[in-house]
């Protein structure tokens, strides 16, 4: 095998060449094609540099930054968000309504937290678009709640189904509903599925790990409901729920960026299938 | 103190872009982890200002590139991609339990990945002991390592 020893190159011409790599740096000065080269390793330089402003660069590397912190302090609370189990009880306030949104005709909220999305530029994420399981050509459109598993079925996707715990057991989330601050919520999956991650985000960019309970691959789903149920917090605005599953194993890492860039429509690679439904809620609680 | 990004990257941006470039094989995808990199670079500013900065963010740059390599497939487009990918989906779960020695934690150390040791010896030539100096790991331990990596992979026909 042929050694690519350009990384010797760069550090003698960066001035950086370590007790353990100075004979190799000494005989490698005496080759015939290190001159040349080094003027090619300068020239790479200017042109990366001119090409990718070491401003326009700081500015990106620090917007992702911020970016990880605030994703990875959302994991970190893990589903306690939204207060597991305290159900306070107050005046409550409807105009909460359920959907299933298209990525395609739905624009993402306008409190969405302000970040670039994906845009093929240099530095952006380099995802296609995903295959999102979608059902209806407008977000405020009404919707019966077995016509949401109807569609799903039909489309022969596999979505989040979503039920609010009442006094009387459990109810399917429709539009006609009122989701409050404190309504908890039972998400389930109607197959069990080999590899899937579910996560929640709030208007303000907050996220929640729901699948797996922890840890940074995603793992086999059973059919049925989620091991917890999620408590809405009293955050205004839509809360989205988004399940990715796969076939193969993957990382989550990378899944949980794209959801915090594009709630809506994730870009993530085409093996990985992508449900989205959204909740509306108020900030009240229920009485 | 933190970092100043722009002179880090003024000076060791272009370096580690090539370094991703040559992994990745992917302009975009190479800018991609060259702005990772740097993000990760920010948690480390101490060993930066501490340790050559070309060596540290070239075995970060190393190290990502392989996760990035390993979370997507492709088909290797000559033999030294074929060893290279052979070395990303090598699975470190099992290692990372193994490896992460009690004399790492008390030194606060970062055991280095196995896949980023396979990496620098095997296609980039490195000496077991320039590894192990790279590293920051005992030649003996480098050279286990990378002895169980062979023996779980592909790599057994590789001679070290």
């Amino acid at each position: 095998m042929n050694h690519d020893k350009s990384w010797l190159d760069e550090r003698i011409k960066l001035g950086e060449v370590a007790t353990h790599l100075e004979a190799d740096a000494a005989a490698r000065r005496q080759e015939p094609d290190f001159r040349t080269k080094s003027e090619q390793l300068t020239e790479s330089d200017r042109q990366i540099l001119s090409e990718l402003p070491p401003d326009r660069f700081a500015s990106e590397v620090l917007r992702r930054a911020a970016s990880a912190q605030r994703i990875e302090r959302a994991r970190n609370r893990g589903p306690s968000r939204a207060a597991w189990g305290s159900a306070a009880m107050a005046a409550c306030l409807a105009l909460a309504f359920v959907v299933v949104r298209d990525p395609g005709v739905a624009p993402p909220p306008s409190d969405s937290p302000t970040v670039a999305e994906p845009s093929g530029k240099p530095g952006d994420a380099p995802v296609p678009p995903p295959q999102v399981a979608t059902t209806l050509p407008a977000a405020t459109q009404s919707v019966q709640p077995d016509r949401i598993a109807a569609d799903w079925r039909t489309k022969g996707d596999i979505g989040l189904m979503l039920e609010r715990e009442t006094p009387d057991g459990l109810r399917s989330v429709t539009n006609s509903d009122t989701l409050s601050a404190g309504t908890r919520l039972r998400l389930s999956v109607p197959a069990a599925l080999p590899w899937a991650a579910i996560y929640s985000i709030d208007s303000k960019g907050e996220m929640a790990q729901h699948w797996p309970l922890q840890g940074s691959r995603a793992e086999p789903l059973a059919q049925g409901a989620l091991p917890r149920a999620w408590e809405l917090d009293a955050t205004s605005g839509r809360e989205t729920f988004v399940l990715i599953r796969s076939e193969k194993p993957f990382g989550l890492e990378n899944v949980r960026k794209a959801i915090f860039l594009n709630r809506a429509a994730p870009r993530l690679p085409k093996e990985l299938h992508v449900s989205v439904v959204g909740v509306a809620k108020s900030s009240e609680h229920a009485k | 103190m933190a970092l100043d990004v722009e002179e880090l990257y003024r000076k060791y941006g272009p370096m580690v872009l090539r370094r991703c470039r040559q992994l990745l094989r992917d302009e975009h995808a190479a800018q991609d982890a060259l702005h990772d990199v740097f993000v990760q670079a920010l948690d480390k500013a101490d060993r930066l200002r501490q340790d050559y900065p070309s060596s540290l963010l070239h075995t970060m740059a190393t190290n990502h590139c392989l996760n990035r390599l390993r979370e997507r497939s492709r088909r290797p487009m000559d033999r030294d991609d074929e060893i290279l990918l052979n070395i990303a989906s090598h699975d470190e779960g099992h290692d990372a339990f193994e490896w992460g020695s009690v004399l790492d934690r008390m030194f606060g150390r970062e055991p280095a990945s196995t896949r980023t040791m396979a990496v620098l010896h095997y296609l980039d030539g490195f000496t077991l002991e320039q590894v192990a100096a790279e590293t920051k790991m005992s030649v003996s331990g480098v050279r286990k390592r990378l002895r169980v990596l062979r023996e779980r992979s592909k790599l057994a026909e590789v001679a070290l």
